[in-house]
């Protein structure tokens, strides 16, 4: 793993960042991925057989 | 000495281990050493350089240089031929990444780790694209030489002629645009990107769009439940996945993209990277596995993830000159260290 706060970009975006406006709330109010279920086996088969490359 | 034999299951045209094996293969007759290439599978279109492996003749003096980087019974029985086994290893993505998506696909990447243990025994030397490559062999007790040299990139493909219209169309002077290249398999995390992607197009940048590039394969359940995401984001309009399209368009969004964004969590290597460096597009990555090896001093790395401070990050590199300019100036230096010809002659230097 890299040392990341010793890389000079790396410096360079978090003095800008640290002067920029932050308008971005931390935990945003988007929805995670966690929340959206995985896929049933059943509806994949069916995107592949009749679906894929059509939508 | 005797021949150098490079085997591997599937050479494919214009990907870049089918590009890396046809460069090492030219260049050692460049050299005059007697060198084949004998694969399972060959895309038609790359001619008389590779043989089907079927009519592979074993000989005692041979080296054989066998490309591995995905689970097939032939990881086990090229151990069978005799002569001197090199293994230059491409990764293996863990099958944890696909198991809730695809069992199958699951099982035989951990099938292929078995491999790697299996070879453990008649392994002569291990090439590795990265240091990270090679620290899995040596969890897995590999006692054989250990060294790393990186992909033999052909940069001939970049300069070939974009698809112009595309770009046009991408290149609007308004629209901002944040691309990944990656096959879209779990482990490049895409869902990431668009996460990040969310906050800078909502908070920051409503005028931009994300594109990811990348085949879906096998992968269509973790495609599907990225699509269901983007919907439940209301960003349908904003991010394309254009699928499986010319080299011709691949150019085309590279030359097109205001900022390369890879939130993967597992690269041997990361040949996508060096493209985005290639085409002077600043790279905001997070450093996990090979990515950090491969930037180098380049590009933004991060560690945490933490998706609103990486759309200010992103929005920092479009918008602002002087962090762009030194981002691509890093680069530039970088891409000094995958220089073609440079690359090759270590690989040979290693592999002679």
């Amino acid at each position: 793993m890299t040392d990341v706060s010793e890389r000079y970009i790396n410096r360079l975006v978090e003095e800008k960042l640290r002067i920029g406006e932050k308008r971005i709330p931390e935990n945003g109010n988007r929805v995670s991925f966690d929340q959206i279920p995985v896929i049933p086996l059943i509806l994949v088969r069916i995107y592949n057989k009749f679906l894929k490359g059509k939508i | 000495m005797g021949r150098i034999v490079q085997i591997l299951g599937t050479l494919s045209y214009g990907d870049a281990i089918g590009n890396h094996v046809i460069a090492i293969h030219r260049g050692l007759l460049e050299k005059g050493i007697q060198a084949e290439i004998y694969a399972e599978s060959i895309d038609e279109r790359i001619g008389r350089d590779a043989k089907p492996l079927s009519g592979y003749q074993p000989r005692e003096e041979d080296t054989i240089l066998y490309h591995l980087s995905y689970g097939t019974p032939l990881n086990r029985s090229v151990c069978d031929y005799p002569g001197r086994l090199i293994i230059n290893y491409h990764n293996i993505t863990p099958g944890d990444f696909f198991r809730p998506y695809n069992k199958i696909m699951a099982d035989q990447c951990d099938g292929a780790y078995r491999d790697l243990d299996y070879m453990k025994a008649s392994a002569d030397l291990v090439i590795g694209d990265s240091r990270y490559n090679l620290s899995a062999m040596k969890e897995r007790g590999y006692t054989c030489p250990l060294i790393s040299v990186p992909i033999v990139m052909d940069y001939g493909d970049y300069e070939k002629k974009p698809n112009e219209e595309l770009i046009r169309r991408l290149k609007d002077g308004e629209t901002k645009n944040v691309l990944f290249v990656g096959r879209i398999a779990p482990n490049k995390c895409q869902q990431y990107v668009i996460e990040d992607f969310y906050d800078y197009h909502r908070y920051l940048e409503p005028n931009s769009r994300l594109i990811l590039v990348g085949g879906v394969g096998g992968n269509t359940n973790y495609y599907l439940r990225l699509k269901a995401y983007i919907k439940k984001l209301h960003l349908e309009e904003a991010v394309i996945f254009p699928g499986h399209i010319p080299f011709e368009d691949i150019l085309a969004y590279y030359r097109a993209a205001d900022a390369f964004l890879c939130e993967s969590e597992h690269e041997g290597f990361c040949v996508p990277l060096i493209e985005a460096m290639y085409f002077h597009v600043p790279i905001i990555a997070r450093d996990t596995s090979a990515v950090g090896e491969t930037l180098g001093e380049a590009g933004y790395l991060f560690r945490e993830r933490n998706s609103a401070k990486t759309a200010r990050v992103l929005d920092l590199v479009i918008r602002d000159g002087e962090i762009r300019r030194a981002i691509i100036q890093g680069q530039d230096q970088r891409l000094m260290a995958f220089d073609r010809e440079a690359t090759l002659r270590k690989f040979l230097e290693v592999i002679q």
